[in-house]
């Protein structure tokens, strides 16, 4: 039993990149996110036992990230208007060898995504970055799967727009990821 | 020529491959001969892809080793707790909680995809009580004092104050006999305004409060007394279960300050 809750605190490190990412776009503040993550583990691990094995751990560690993050959402109001979280984004620039050019590029979609409203930008990191299927992501946010899609299109095609990857210019182009 | 029309969602499933196998021979017959459909579902893989790429790089910062240090610091801490636990019968703490939920709620609720795991929790932590004489709190201090109690319908000096005050504010009621604070307005899923708050009353445990707008009235739907725990890992803290309970309703984002005015003002 207690082998059991190391093991999973374990797990929980293991899984830290990740949830800290999920983190960080969500709420766009590193700081604020590592707090999050700290609280999410820490309900992870009160509420452990209700993990169901043979379920994706990673998508209801993020249905718990992410639910708190709406009650803080909800309980800042409180705080009035200074409402900070919209204030800068830092994701992450690649740096070292990346050509400035590349580096620009990517930094837009990171800009990109971060201007994304949150019901937008939390079903696109669910599914294109954290690679869960529509399903899975429709259980983290809990809402029906039409839902997720029909976000998740205008999500894609703000992103799009904002980031000039246009229909037309696509043709010419290698279409990496077409596999998927 | 064949003037099929696909969606946004179609063809983004599609690229997603999580299309069904007989739209995905449509779709793929259709791109033969149509680039213009071709350049639509390349945006949708092409934003999939440029979206994981640009994130990717935060996946290789290290993580803060203070953050590594209290998560390990948490689960040894449950460890030994579940240890201490372990010759108690099972802790489900039902016993400050109580759902505020009219049975016509069973009716309306419409099909919503809501994790079993939730639910669950959300079942285990809530307990249903029922009957005509109204909905009280199990355990909730002294009997008689309880003028502001939770019922059914929430107290009129309640919902007056439910109906107007801003999310944010305090307000006090019954000559200072305790006070509302106002958390937050949203909607659930068909639209019915509902509003968090809290409730302190002198001689009462203090509550976390969902109520929701009815034609004349709030209707209270959940009360959980807060837990003032302290540093400990409780089983599941009050917060968790309102959160668990309004992810079940399907309850939206909070409303912003001007829409909720709005909302508020809206009568039905």
């Amino acid at each position: 039993m207690t082998d059991d809750t190391i093991a999973f605190g374990e797990r929980l490190v293991a899984f830290l990149p990740n949830l800290r990412r999920f983190a960080i776009s969500l709420c766009r503040s590193r700081d604020v996110a590592d707090d999050l993550v700290q609280a999410a583990c820490e309900r992870a691990l009160a509420g452990a036992e209700r993990f169901e094995e043979g379920t994706r751990f990673d998508a209801w560690m993020f249905r718990i990230l992410r639910n708190l993050w709406i009650d803080q959402l909800r309980r800042q109001k409180t705080a009035g208007p200074t409402e900070d979280i919209d204030a800068q984004a830092e994701l992450a620039v690649p740096s070292g060898e990346a050509g400035a050019e590349a580096r620009m590029a990517l930094k837009s979609v990171a800009a990109a995504i971060d201007d994304l409203v949150l019901e937008q930008r939390e079903v696109l990191l669910l599914t294109c970055v954290e690679e869960l299927s529509y399903r899975e992501a429709a259980e983290v946010l809990g809402i029906p799967i039409g839902t997720v899609m029909s976000r998740l299109a205008r999500a894609r095609k703000n992103l799009a727009e904002a980031t000039g990857i246009e229909p037309a210019a696509m043709r010419s182009q290698d279409m990496r990821g077409g596999a998927r | 020529m064949n003037e099929i029309e696909f969606s946004d969602e179609i063809l983004m499933a599609f690229a997603d491959g999580e299309l069904d196998e007989e739209t995905t021979r449509r779709v793929e017959a259709a791109l033969e001969t149509d680039d213009e459909l071709m350049a639509r579902v390349a945006v949708f893989m092409e934003t999939r892809a440029a979206a994981s790429d640009a994130l990717k790089p935060v996946l290789d910062e290290p993580v803060p080793e203070e953050l590594v240090r209290k998560v390990r610091a948490m689960a040894a801490s449950a460890a030994a707790t579940s240890e201490a636990h372990c010759t108690e019968t099972p802790v489900h703490t039902a016993e400050n909680v109580v759902a505020l939920r009219r049975p016509s709620d069973r009716v309306a609720a419409p099909a919503r995809i809501v994790s079993r795991s939730m639910m669950a929790m959300a079942a285990s932590l809530l307990l249903v009580v029922g009957g005509a004489g109204g909905y009280l709190l199990r355990g909730g201090g002294p009997e008689g004092v309880g003028v502001l109690q939770v019922a059914g319908i929430a107290d009129p000096r309640v919902s007056a104050i439910l109906d107007r005050a801003a999310s944010g504010d305090e307000v006090s009621i019954a000559d200072g006999q305790g006070t509302v604070r106002l958390v937050s307005a949203f909607q659930v899923g068909n639209g019915q305004l509902c509003r968090e708050y809290e409730l302190a009353q002198t001689g009462l445990p203090d509550l976390v409060s969902v109520a929701c707008r009815e034609a004349e009235s709030w209707q209270t739907r959940l009360a959980v007394a807060r837990s003032n725990g302290g540093a400990g890992y409780a089983p599941a803290s009050s917060l968790e279960t309102v959160d668990a309970y309004l992810t079940s309703i399907g309850a939206g984002e909070p409303l912003d300050a001007e829409a909720e005015r709005k909302a508020l003002a809206a009568k039905k």
